[in-house]
């Protein structure tokens, strides 16, 4: 009975360990828009564009992902296609910035998310920006099916939001 | 001399307070490459978190006197020490209750390595047989003291939100019982009984995961070296990785 009562205690306090990723959660996220979200394979991946960090970059990617799975699932965020168009209509890819080598295939634990903020380089580009579109299809090995961009209108003056 | 004991004791306090803030490190950006403290992936990749288990639980153990070494310590100044058969001690069993505390870390997929330290306490009310001169009796109070430290080697078998473990602990354990002793009817003196003795316990445990990072378990082993004497548990645990990295086999 006192190991029954233990039990019992134990299974109240079990009960509020850290909750893990569901699906939606990404779009409740407060820093990200929730058009933005986009299921690649377990993972759900939410972006948003921030004003650049450091003078000559080209924007801020804050980048947040969530595993519906109970497995881990590989993620590599270097495979996203980003391309920015600016006001001629001109596109360039924009490059993520990764001074130290960080970014590279990490698997995404079961039921975890996570939240990243990446700078974004134009490289010798000229141009005010005005829309930058963000592909994430590849970032997900194993996804069969490949997901529509993200893209954001706007400008350093005015921010970015995501266009329909 | 004493400008001198306060210039030692001032620099002693600056230098801990450097040697602390230097320990402590201050994270200043968020963005990636920027950051002093922490790497792109910290908190959600799995290459870069550590699939280490804290935890904590209520245990009990039943322990039986006879068949282990006892010696007994009567005073505290210049205590009389003498050796004593387990069979004196006049109860079969003791059972006692406290709390274990566990860390162990995955040193693959399903074997695991740690460290588990437990401590019990309990009211034993038996009697004594008279030893080496001593007249002894117990206390009438929480006088049953039993702790253990031992490494831990185990192995994890994920099925769905319940895990099997099987683990063997091997370490020492101490059981003391507080009495009181005196010799040719003078005045009673606090003293103990003590044993040391090998841990050896090999252990089946189950896990329910109640959430991807927190689990509930149960557990049970048998000594190897006194079968007779056993313990259980539960516990409640929290992990570096979600389901320690597999939920099925």
């Amino acid at each position: 009975m006192r190991l029954v009562a233990l039990g019992l205690l134990g299974f109240a306090v079990g009960a509020c360990g850290p909750a893990g990723y569901s699906s939606g959660a990404l779009a409740r996220a407060g820093d990200v828009d929730a058009r933005s979200v986009r299921s690649v394979g377990c993972l759900d991946v939410a972006l948003a564009l921030r004003q650049p960090a450091h003078a000559g970059d080209a924007a801020l990617l804050v980048v947040r992902v969530g595993n519906r799975c109970v497995r881990p699932v590989a993620f590599d965020l270097r495979q996203a296609s980003i391309v920015a168009h600016d006001a001629e209509g001109d596109s360039t890819p924009l490059k993520l910035v990764d001074p130290r080598d960080e970014i590279g295939l990490l698997h995404v634990d079961a039921a975890a998310q996570g939240v990243e903020k990446v700078r974004l380089s134009r490289g010798d580009a000229e141009g005010e920006l005005r829309r930058v579109c963000v592909d994430v299809s590849r970032t997900v090995p194993d996804a069969q099916a490949p997901a529509p961009p993200v893209c954001f209108q706007g400008s350093f003056a005015l921010g970015w939001e995501v266009s329909p | 001399m004493k400008r001198v004991a306060l210039a030692v004791v001032a620099a002693s306090l600056s230098l801990a307070s450097t040697a602390s803030a230097k320990n402590e490190c201050v994270e200043t950006s968020d963005i990636t490459g920027d950051k002093v403290c922490g790497r792109y992936g910290d908190r959600w990749s799995t290459e870069r978190t550590f699939p280490i288990v804290v935890g904590v639980g209520l245990w009990s153990g039943h322990v039986e006197p006879v068949g282990r070494t006892w010696s007994g310590s009567i005073g505290t100044d210049h205590p009389s020490r003498f050796g004593i058969a387990g069979s004196a001690i006049g109860m079969r069993a003791m059972t006692d209750v406290g709390f274990d505390f566990r860390l162990h870390a995955f040193a693959s997929r399903s074997i695991y390595l740690g460290v588990d330290w437990a401590f019990a306490m309990g009211a034993a009310q038996t009697t004594i047989a008279p030893t080496a001169g001593w007249e002894l009796r117990d206390r009438p109070t929480l006088d049953w003291v039993h702790a253990r430290l031992a490494t831990v080697v185990g192995g994890r078998i994920p099925l769905g939100r319940l895990s099997l473990r099987v683990e063997t602990l091997v370490g020492v354990q101490v059981v003391a019982l507080k009495v009181e002793g005196r010799k040719d009817g003078a005045e009673w003196t606090q003293g103990s009984l003590t044993s040391f003795a090998l841990l050896l316990e090999p252990r089946v445990a189950v896990d329910l995961w109640t959430s991807p990072w927190a689990t509930v378990s149960a557990w049970g082993g048998q000594s190897f070296v006194h079968p007779a004497e056993r313990s259980m548990g539960v516990s409640f645990a929290l992990h570096g990785r979600a389901f320690d990295g597999k939920l099925t086999l």
